[in-house]
């Protein structure tokens, strides 16, 4: 094997293959020309390495701004819970009225919700088939009027007819 | 911290949770990554204070574009993209100007915090290139195929780089 001054940085940081590692390792147990080399670069490496890290001199924290909705979200049970509490107080102070009748939410500001007559639908549907009679009467009567009428009108036409004197 | 310590199947599930909408989740790879990156930075540009700029520059610019990040478990090396960017971008501006002066020390009288500054001293005098393949080399241990996709270059460059650097910090650093 020819000098590892080719691979001497990949032979002292272990990145050659391990069959060439090997090799480079058998070669420099018998080449003074390469253990020389290595001392060197060896010598320099643990002077660099004699150098410690640094402490940062602070912390970096970043504090990233949420978006929007996710802050306006943020206040949302708050502001949820406000609302109950202030629609209670006013529904318990007697202003307001909330009533819940067939999957419907009533609420009315300043006076009790009316109470539903039971008869009240009965009554409008009576009077709404009364009124419909009524019409119907009433174009009946009209009917009658225009006969009457017509009648009377033959009857004179047929009286003229009699008066006429014989002969003409 | 080393970045073979580190698990890419954690990092996944932060970005999945990042990008669902968890934006906080953001700040666990923040804690995860903040050192690592801010010491590559430090080391390539040579300023602490700059440097930690920079590296909040960086993490804000990985935050914006993480749902670019095509392949998740390659988050650390599209990372360190980012922060090469980062750091060229600033080397490119203060062109010519090196902010550690210290003067390099024999060996032997160093403490660890004169080694430090020897080595940071040192690691100015290279070329950017080379510098960001030492940095990542020996100090963030990332493999050569890693340096060479953040470099945007072929590994025999990143190699040939990492020789020449090791030569001039020897004679640098003695």
């Amino acid at each position: 094997m020819s000098h590892i001054t080719e691979k001497l940085a990949e032979f002292i940081f272990e990145e050659l293959p391990p069959p060439e590692m090997a090799e480079a390792r058998r070669h420099v147990a018998e080449c003074a020309y390469c253990r020389e080399q290595l001392a060197r670069f060896e010598q320099t490496l643990a002077m660099l390495k004699a150098a410690p890290d640094l402490e940062p001199p602070r912390d970096i924290v970043f504090e990233f701004d949420k978006p929007v909705m996710t802050r306006l979200w943020r206040w949302f049970p708050a502001v949820a819970a406000l609302a109950a509490i202030l629609l209670v107080t006013i529904a318990l102070a007697g202003r307001v009225h909330i009533q819940w009748r067939d999957s419907q939410v009533t609420i009315a500001f300043g006076q009790n919700i009316p109470a539903v007559d039971p008869n009240q639908a009965a009554l409008t549907a009576e009077i709404q088939r009364l009124q419909g009679h009524l019409a119907y009467l009433e174009d009946r009567q009209q009917r009658v009027e225009s006969d009457t009428i017509a009648t009377a009108s033959q009857i004179q036409l047929l009286a003229r007819g009699q008066r006429t004197p014989p002969g003409d | 911290m080393k970045l073979g310590s580190l698990k890419p199947v954690d990092d996944r599930k932060i970005i999945e949770r990042v990008l669902k909408g968890d934006t906080d989740a953001f700040n666990l790879l923040l804690r995860r990554w903040e050192k690592p990156i801010y010491n590559f930075i430090v080391r390539m540009i040579g300023d602490r204070d700059e440097a930690m700029d920079l590296c909040q520059d960086a993490f804000m610019k990985a935050y914006r574009e993480l749902d670019t990040l095509k392949d998740l478990d390659r988050f650390s090396s599209w990372l360190y993209r980012i922060a090469h960017n980062t750091c060229f971008s600033k080397l490119r501006k203060d062109h010519g100007k090196i902010f550690v002066e210290l003067q390099p020390e024999t060996r032997a009288s160093r403490m660890p915090i004169e080694s430090r500054l020897a080595v940071e001293t040192a690691l100015q005098h290279l070329p950017e290139d080379q510098r960001e393949v030492v940095v990542l080399k020996v100090f963030q241990s990332l493999k050569f195929e890693e340096i060479a996709a953040i470099q945007d270059a072929p590994v025999s460059t990143v190699k040939s780089r990492l020789y020449m650097a090791f030569e001039k910090l020897r004679a640098i650093l003695g």
